[in-house]
Order: C-alpha cells, then sequence, then structure tokens
C-alpha cells in the first residue's frame, strides 16, 4: 500500500506540473490550444483520478 | 550541492519526468506532421458550385489597359498582373520596409494555395514549395499547423473543419471575400457556398468601412514582421510583406498595418502569420529580407500562370 501511495504521490505531483506549464504558456498564447486538445485533457483526467484516490488512501491511513 | 540533490531526490526525479512528459508532448503537439488526412482524402471538396468569373474577368480587363509591361518587378499575361514595389518609412525614428504586391487575376484558377511536400500537416522550404508549383508570386500562408484550431480549405478543398478563436478569412471562387469570427465559421457550409479558400490566423485589419481597427482579436500587437493580403474586389487583391526585429526594418504593429491597409484603400484586409515565417518571392526569388533566414513553413499562398 505504502509503495502504490508513493507512486500515487509522484503521479500527481508530476501531472500538476505539466499543467501548470500547460496552463502558464496556453495563457500567453491561447490560439495554440495547449489545454483543449485530446492530449491535455487526458493529462487532466489522471491528475483527478489520482488525486482523489490519495485522499482516499490518506483517510484510509 | 549532492546533498541537496539527495535530500530532495524524489522531487528532481518528479521534475525531470514532468520534462520528459512536456518535451513528449510538444514534439506531438508542434512538431511532428499531424496525422490528418493527406490532400489524397479531403473532406469535401468543392465541385458543386459553378465559378462566376464575369465580375473577375470585367475587373481584370478594365485594368489590363493601364497595367505596365513585364520587367523585374512586374508581371503581366492575359490572366495575371503583378505588380511588386517596396517601400521605405520611418515611424518614430525606427525604420520600417514593407514590400506590395498588387495582384489582379483573370481566373480564381489562377490565386491559389500550397501545402509543403503536397501533404497536409508537413512543412518544407518557402522557396522549394513555391518553385514546385511554379508560383510566379508568393506569400506564406497561416501556418495551420502552428494554429491549431480553425478551419484549412485549401483550392476548394476542406482538409480540417474546427472551429478556433482566430477569425477566419475565406476566399470564394467568384473572387470575393469573406472575414468572419472563428466561432461563428461553418466550414461544410462556406465549402457549399463555394469557399476557395479559408485562412485562420488573423486577425482582420480593418472595419465594415475599410476604416483601420483599433482593437484585434489577436495577443501579438506589437511590432514583428508581418504578412497580410488585402481585398479590394473580386479578381483584385494586395499582399503586403513587412521585414521586421532586424536594423533596416523593426516591423509594424497591427495597428500600423491596419492603417497601411486602410492607406491602400483596401475594403479587407488580414493578417498571416509573420514572425520568422514573413516570406515574399517573386519570379522564383525571395523579395524581402526574412527575419533570421526566415522559417519552414506548412503553406504558402501564391499566383500561377493558367493555360
Amino acid at each position: 500500500m505504502s509503495l502504490f501511495r508513493a507512486l500515487l504521490g509522484h503521479l500527481t505531483r508530476i501531472l500538476a506540473m505539466v499543467l501548470i506549464v500547460l496552463l502558464i504558456v496556453d495563457y500567453f498564447n491561447p490560439y495554440m490550444e495547449f489545454l483543449s486538445n485530446t492530449a491535455a485533457k487526458i493529462f487532466l483526467l489522471l491528475l483527478c483520478v489520482s488525486a482523489f484516490l490519495l485522499t482516499l488512501i490518506i483517510r484510509k491511513k | 550541492m549532492k546533498k541537496i540533490l539527495y535530500r530532495y531526490r524524489h522531487l528532481v526525479i518528479d521534475v525531470v519526468a514532468a520534462a520528459v512528459l512536456l518535451c513528449t508532448f510538444a514534439l506531438f503537439h508542434h512538431v511532428l506532421p499531424s496525422p490528418l488526412p493527406g490532400p489524397d482524402v479531403p473532406i469535401i471538396e468543392n465541385d458543386g458550385v459553378s465559378s462566376s468569373l464575369s465580375a473577375m474577368e470585367q475587373t481584370f480587363q478594365e485594368h489590363l489597359h493601364f497595367a505596365p509591361i513585364t520587367d523585374e518587378n512586374s508581371y503581366v499575361s492575359k490572366n495575371v498582373i503583378i505588380e511588386t514595389s517596396i517601400h521605405t518609412i520611418e515611424k518614430n525614428g525606427e525604420p520600417i520596409t514593407y514590400y506590395v504586391a498588387d495582384v489582379y487575376v483573370r481566373s480564381i484558377d489562377c490565386f491559389r494555395t500550397a501545402l509543403a511536400e503536397d501533404t497536409f500537416g508537413a512543412t518544407g522550404d518557402f522557396l522549394e514549395i513555391g518553385a514546385h508549383n511554379r508560383a510566379l508570386m508568393a506569400v506564406s500562408g497561416d501556418y495551420y499547423t502552428w494554429n491549431k484550431g480553425g478551419p484549412v480549405i485549401r483550392n476548394g478543398l476542406l482538409f480540417r473543419n474546427k472551429q478556433g478563436r482566430a477569425d477566419v478569412c475565406v476566399l470564394y471562387k467568384d473572387g470575393s471575400m469573406k472575414i468572419v469570427a472563428g466561432r461563428a465559421f461553418d466550414a461544410e457550409a462556406a465549402v457549399a457556398e463555394g469557399a476557395w479558400q479559408a485562412w485562420a490566423f488573423g486577425p482582420s485589419l480593418l472595419t465594415a468601412d475599410g476604416k483601420a481597427a483599433t482593437t484585434f482579436n489577436s495577443t501579438l500587437t506589437d511590432k514583428h514582421p508581418r504578412c497580410a493580403i488585402g481585398y479590394y474586389q473580386p479578381g483584385h487583391y494586395v499582399f503586403v510583406l513587412v521585414d521586421g526585429r532586424q536594423d533596416h526594418s523593426v516591423g509594424m504593429t497591427l495597428s500600423e498595418l491596419a492603417e497601411l491597409f486602410e492607406s491602400l484603400g483596401c475594403t479587407m484586409a488580414y493578417n498571416l502569420d509573420g514572425g520568422r515565417s514573413a516570406q515574399m518571392a517573386f519570379d522564383g526569388k525571395l523579395v524581402n529580407q526574412p527575419y533570421r533566414d526566415g522559417r519552414e513553413v506548412s503553406d504558402i499562398v501564391y499566383i500561377r500562370e493558367v493555360e
């Protein structure tokens, strides 16, 4: 369980960093559609799922 | 240093992983060609609308009497009249060099666009694309691979049916032009109405009464190298190329570009991709001096001779 929690923690941090970068570049150049393409939406979905699971694990602990 | 790295090794690993993920994202987002239909498989082909050439032919015939002879700056035939000129001005003590290509075409078939390597999503050398298509005069297009939103209609073929935020400029088979808001543009309906070309970069530069616009649907309003197209009437167009970010020319803001088109007397004007992409060729040679020798482009707008 601790390994799973550690992996989820890493995944959440990595995805958060990626989405922060995409948010910043999208602010400067919205025409590139950094946030509205499929890959960015998948990142966002994965971030939501990993954050949700992480909160469950932390609560259980 | 090593101690710090070791202490925060988990965070360092995460940062590296995020960087790798972003690089992979960037590779697929704007380096590799889009996995979209090529020119052999357009979504819609515009063949159901007959081309009404009367207005274009009339405009052409009227101007043919005043056209210059063919020389190093001009090209005149029974189908095409191109007059190029170089202008150097000074604004607020800063030099600006711009190039104007005044174009009359008898048939819309003379006014074409080309994709790099004849492939949707590819990029290539500007002059090579022009030479491959026997362009008399060419300018860089809207770099549709850079701008992921917006429709792509080229020579009557609909390649990308996607709405975007940028203004859309549509050239119809009858030679008329229209500029519409990106979110209000229906590409399939436009093709059915006879759209011949559609660019999605912008913004529109003039108001409905031909005056220079004061607000623009773009964030790139500062001084830059510029490439733009102006419209007078069916069959009569003007291309403007502005050098920028260099000692001999600092470039133009969108407001300055709009004022230039107003002074040229255009009824509509539309900004295409500028910066390093901005290039103009006449008779197979570069007319302008692109910033840092230019860059590869995904498409060109060109004028050609027809049999």
